[in-house]
């Protein structure tokens, strides 16, 4: 009896666990793509965020000339925003990206260190657009997608 | 030759200097540098060079002849002007730097580039990133089209970059994107290499090239890409054979070439599949196919993959016939970001001819393991 106690007590802890985990996830893990709240850029969806961030598109509705900016690989949201927006695991996204560099035909998006650095830097350029944790935005930039 | 690109380029570099918006960012903004490097290690169980001569080639005593370093370097002057450069150095020979290409991209529209100056060859799946191995399954890119070997046993399809001009268009619709790269001017081809002379049956010469050129060399590539999930690509070229040495046979020969490839990444499956048909003036010794595919399976950060290498050269069934396969299982783990290790091993078939091991190597009807291992690094 006190055995088949503790066994109900361990389960009921674990699936806490797992549920705080799965929460805690998905808490983190919602990304923003932003833009600076000057510019004529007001929405995106899926298909235009990822062509953005893959170099696929140099302009978007309100922005002619779009500077993309990144975040270091070891910032605690890029490998959310890869597999979220681009679709790809991180080496993979690094991966296609060498590609695009070493063959000349691409410039490197800009990476800064961390979600505070994105915005400080959107909402000071105009044709900015980047991504941070959904949880970092505040009113110095303006929300284009959101991808929970 | 009269480098007839050079005015127009001059043209374009002036018209996008005077047009174009320098922006507000600063110069940190607007210059990036980058690089990657692999260090690779390769051995056999044979004492015949594979793939390169007997100071890069593989064979028994092993070697790191296949690793490399680049430097990568992009200027933006303003929204339509951007210089950038590549410094390549190789373990074959001894890291000196030498520039891979270096070129001026104008943007002419949003959906028009002008690229002139040194340009990376686009022919092919992947020779534009040829030496990237992160960016790649492989250790090397599959040998039977993409080998560095510049003697006559060897595909003839050029690793160099052009100098000359380019045209770059791309247009989208949905998820299809399709490029097309429409290119003129001439490769200096690395090394001097050799042939033998055969006119006369009874004494055979050795021919030194002096200074190898393609030249009056033009081009177009044709790539769709579908998500970036599934990529067709389409190439031709074509140009006349210069400064190969007197006696040479392939001196003022024309050499075409034309590939296709497909490359697939869907549901955690990898494909690669290309062939090319090479071809020398009428030179039916020179006469290339080769084709490879490659299939993989993406576990987590693990990719264990198989690829299959085809290699003939010259006429079936000719005396000088060379045929070979290549038969490889490797594994590319993405140990941490931007830091790949791959291990290879190859099983290579000589049915005919030396395939790609050093001219003379007597090979038909052997078969060599080799074994390789890597490490790849973007930065």
């Amino acid at each position: 009896m006190m055995k088949n106690s503790k066994m109900k007590t361990f389960s009921f802890s674990a699936m806490l666990f797992v549920a705080a985990m799965l929460f805690a996830t998905t808490a983190m893990a919602e990304i923003a793509i932003i833009a600076n709240t000057g510019s004529g850029a007001s929405e995106l969806n899926a298909s235009t965020a990822k062509k953005l961030f893959l170099g696929k598109l140099k302009s978007i509705d309100g922005i002619a000339k779009v500077t993309v900016v990144g975040q270091v690989d070891d910032s605690p949201i890029k490998e959310e925003f890869t597999k979220k927006i681009t679709k790809k695991s991180l080496s993979k996204f690094k991966a296609y990206w060498s590609k695009k560099i070493f063959s000349g035909k691409a410039v490197p998006p800009k990476e800064l260190e961390n979600d505070a650095e994105v915005k400080a830097y959107v909402a000071g350029h105009a044709d900015a657009v980047g991504y941070i944790d959904a949880a970092s935005v505040d009113s110095t930039v303006k929300v284009l997608f959101r991808a929970p | 030759m009269k480098q007839k690109w050079i005015p127009l380029a001059t043209a374009m570099l002036g018209c996008a200097l005077a047009s174009g918006t320098v922006s507000a960012a600063s110069w940190a903004d607007r210059v990036s540098i980058g690089g990657f490097s692999s260090a690779n290690y390769n051995r056999t169980d044979n004492a015949a060079p594979f793939n390169g001569d007997e100071n890069v080639g593989h064979d028994n005593q092993g070697t790191w002849s296949d690793s490399r370093l680049g430097i990568n370097l992009n200027a933006r002057i303003n929204d339509r002007l951007r210089f950038a450069t590549q410094l390549l150095g190789s373990q074959g020979e001894g890291f000196g730097l030498n520039v891979d290409w270096a070129f001026a991209d104008i943007g002419v529209t949003d959906n028009l580039n002008l690229r002139a100056g040194k340009v990376k060859f686009p022919v092919g799946l992947v020779n534009e990133y040829v030496d990237v191995g992160y960016a790649m399954p492989w250790i090397r890119s599959p040998v039977v089209i993409y080998s560095e070997l510049s003697s006559m046993n060897a595909p003839q399809m050029t690793r160099e970059g052009y100098t000359g001009v380019s045209f770059l268009g791309n247009a989208s619709a949905g998820d299809l994107s399709l490029n097309a790269d429409l290119f003129t001017g001439e490769i200096s081809l690395a090394g001097a290499g050799s042939e033998i002379d055969n006119s006369d049956p009874n004494n055979p010469v050795l021919v030194e090239h002096s200074g190898p050129k393609v030249r009056n060399l033009v081009g177009v590539a044709v790539t769709a890409d579908w998500d970036d999930a599934i990529v067709f690509k389409a190439s031709a070229y074509q140009g006349t054979m210069r400064g190969m040495g007197t006696g040479s046979a392939m001196e003022g020969e024309k050499h075409r070439a034309t590939m296709f490839g497909v490359k697939a990444d869907v549901a955690n499956f990898i494909f690669y599949g290309e062939h090319a048909r090479m071809k020398m003036g009428n030179l039916a010794d020179l006469k290339a196919t080769s084709w490879y595919t490659t299939l993989g399976y993406q576990i987590g950060k693990v990719l264990p993959h198989v690829t299959y290498q085809s290699y003939q050269q010259g006429d079936k069934g000719s005396a000088s016939e060379d045929k070979q396969s290549i038969m490889t299982a490797g594994l590319r783990w993405d140990w941490m970001s931007g830091v790949a290790l791959k291990v290879e091993l190859s099983q290579i078939k000589t049915d005919k001819g030396d395939g790609l091991f050093q001219l003379g190597s007597n090979m038909p009807g052997t078969t060599v393991n080799m074994v390789g291992f890597g490490i790849d690094t973007v930065f």
